[in-house]
């Protein structure tokens, strides 16, 4: 039996008592109080209602038949824990009998007989000391989340946070179990996050969470079919703000007592708080990811400049070698070319009659064409000329290097340079220069003979040019400065082949680099670019 | 044409590189003399008529290339070799662009400048015609 009032309803109340004449004398009372009322006359009547709706308050005889007013609200409390109750106390009723009430949990007593005011006070007292005690009480259980939230703005273990977290709920709602569920990166699936405690019963599949989850604006107990028999289930969207970002599932199952509609209020906010924590911890994540990305690119620029600036250095100290050199050479080469005049007119006259004057003109006319060498590789620093790129053939150019070298009879040559290697972008001319420079270089360094490898091979974006000989092999700590210009091991020159070497092969935006041991031999690298799309440069 | 000696002019500020190549041309049979500077030159080739002059891309103040100009100017029969210490890419272009026969890097190889001068003598004997045909090379 149930009575609607049409005025305007602000709280539920379920009125008990086995005297019909009482209730219909309350109501009256309360429904022009404007309080939705509903009814019963018998303690188990009451329970039934209790099962399938929610009440606020629970207005009940002290005396009844088969159970006891008490009774009935411990009954009830297993269906609805946070239910108040004014007890209705009758004529015969001791102040023992009033005060066990209390104990028991009744906000209120009204003792028979009772008036209209007595009894609205009493409700509106006991609803008053509901109101708040559901307050504190929410308060008190958010507070340690609010504490965590606090903590996940400089903490960034997520699992560490989510833990506690999902604790925090267990707690809060008596729970066994919680359970947190995320959107996957494509926001399309449910996908399992975190759990903290074990649940008996069997939780339904994220796909089907995911649709309870896109229908609910809060917390909701699972309807039947999704919730297992014997425990009890709540499940609640997680929402940061403007995002749904996932769902929390808690569980009962050592006890499983329905949860009830202050426990899902609570679920609401407790999840919405996980909501942000997880987003705040996986922004920061991002925000690392991100910063860690940067922090590489911002080394790996800082490297390339100051490798650019080092190859700029180099470069602009050769210029000054080579405009300082190119200078003294030109300068040198006048009394050559005189030299070199005098000798062939000695020869015209003298070279026929005295063969050792042929031969010391031949000394001197050879001796000329070394300085010449010499004087050449000075000038061509100062010579900053644009390269003439083009398509090369890797092992043609090599093999014509070493047709151009005259090999010792005590140097045996082992070549590797199949036709079919990709080819290099590069001025066949100055590429030429620089093998031949290493090739004459390996043989120099083995004059009691020994063995020269030339191979070609290839790595991502390059082919690689090696040049290998078995002999007298470069002092570890000279390995890099044999590349500097003026740098040499060889007892004549004046140690320009190789720098001039790296200057071209640089040139060719390619590197150089040395493997030597001393007395075992040395093998050199060139890398130049092959041809994949575009020239450089 | 005169059937007289060939006839050399060597241009070089460097009096050795001058004594030099005189010797060597002399001593082939060729009429060769000398000049230290540009006016010296232009003076010499005013007043005798050679077959070829061999001229330093460096005299000081003036450079070689506009002695050469002159020369070309006043004189475009006259086959000039210009001859330089340094292997500059642009001064040979000019020079070539100017109508130099020719361009020897010093130290150079006394044979190569014998060849050209024989070479010249011989176009010049052979007739007018005929070296216009050759001489713009």
């Amino acid at each position: 039996m149930q009575t609607e009032t049409q005025t305007q309803p602000h709280a539920h109340v379920l009125v008990v008592d086995d005297e019909r004449d009482v209730v219909s004398y309350c109501e009256r009372a309360l429904a022009r109080s404007g309080y939705t009322v509903s009814s019963a006359y018998d303690p188990y009547e009451a329970l039934r209602l209790l099962e399938n709706t929610r009440v606020d308050l629970l207005i009940t005889d002290l005396r009844m038949p088969g159970m006891s007013g008490l009774e009935l609200l411990t009954a009830a409390r297993a269906h609805q824990p946070d239910l108040d109750a004014v007890v209705i106390t009758g004529y015969a009723d001791t102040i023992e009998v009033a005060l066990r009430a209390l104990r028991s949990g009744a906000r209120d007593l009204v003792a028979k007989p009772f008036t209209i005011p007595e009894l609205s006070q009493a409700v509106s007292h006991a609803l008053e000391q509901t109101r708040l005690a559901r307050e504190h009480s929410r308060l008190t259980t958010l507070m340690p989340l609010l504490d965590l939230s606090l903590r996940g703005v400089t903490a960034h273990n997520m699992a560490l946070l989510l833990e506690e977290g999902l604790t925090i709920i267990c707690e809060a709602l008596g729970a066994d179990m919680a359970c947190f569920y995320r959107w996957d990166a494509d926001g399309e699936e449910l996908v399992f996050g975190h759990q903290h405690g074990q649940g008996q019963a069997p939780i339904p599949e994220p796909a089907k969470l995911a649709e309870l989850v896109l229908a609910a604006d809060g917390a909701s107990i699972l309807p039947d079919g999704a919730s297992a028999v014997g425990s009890a289930m709540a499940l609640s969207p997680a929402r940061a703000p403007g995002a749904l970002v996932g769902a929390v599932l808690a569980q009962r199952s050592q006890t499983p007592v329905a949860f009830s509609e202050s426990d899902l209020e609570i679920l609401t906010i407790m999840s919405n708080q996980i909501a942000a924590i997880y987003e705040n911890c996986r922004l920061v994540h991002e925000l690392e990811t991100w910063n860690q990305r940067l922090e590489r690119r911002v080394q790996e620029a800082t490297q390339e400049v100051q490798q650019a600036q080092e190859r700029a250095l180099r470069t602009e100290r050769l210029a000054a070698i080579g405009q300082l050199g190119s200078s003294i050479a030109h300068e040198l080469r006048n009394p050559l070319g005189v030299i070199s005049n005098s000798v062939y007119y000695l020869r015209s006259r003298l070279g026929n009659d005295d063969p050792k004057i042929a031969r010391h003109l031949e000394i001197i006319e050879s001796e000329v064409a070394v300085s010449n060498d010499i004087i050449t590789d000075l000038m061509s620093f100062a010579r900053v000329r644009q390269l003439d790129t083009r398509p090369v053939d890797p092992a043609a150019l090599l093999r014509a290097a070493l047709e151009r070298i005259t090999i010792p009879p005590s140097v045996t040559v082992e070549l590797h340079a199949a036709p079919t290697e990709p080819q290099v972008y590069a001025d066949s001319d100055r590429l030429l220069e620089v093998l031949l420079n290493l090739i004459s270089n390996a043989i120099q360094a083995m004059p009691d003979g020994g063995h020269l490898s030339l191979e070609i091979g290839a790595d991502d974006g390059h082919v690689l040019f090696h040049v290998a000989d078995t002999g007298i092999g470069i002092p570890p700590d000279q390995t890099e400065t044999i590349f500097e210009p003026l740098v040499t091991t060889k007892p004549r020159g004046i140690g320009l082949g190789l720098s001039i070497v790296r200057m071209l092969v640089e040139a060719h935006q390619g590197s150089i680099h040395v493997d030597s041991t001393p007395g075992q031999g040395s093998r050199f690298t060139v890398r130049i670019p092959r041809v994949i799309e575009e020239a450089p440069q | 044409m005169s059937s007289s000696s060939t006839r050399v002019l060597v241009v070089d500020d460097n009096e050795l590189m001058r004594e030099t190549l005189i010797d060597i041309l002399s001593m082939r049979g060729i009429e060769a003399s000398g000049a230290s500077n540009a006016a010296d030159a232009c003076a010499m080739i005013g007043t005798t008529e050679y077959d070829l002059v061999l001229l330093d891309l460096y005299l000081g103040e003036i450079t070689g290339l506009e002695v050469l100009q002159d020369i070309r100017k006043a004189h475009p029969d006259l086959a000039v070799v210009m001859m330089s210490a340094s292997p500059d890419e642009d001064a040979r272009h000019h020079a070539r662009q100017q109508g130099a026969r020719a361009f020897l890097t010093k130290p150079m190889d006394p044979a190569e400048l014998l060849r050209l001068t024989k070479e010249v003598r011989e176009e010049r004997q052979a007739g007018p015609d005929e070296r216009l045909a050759t001489g713009s090379s």
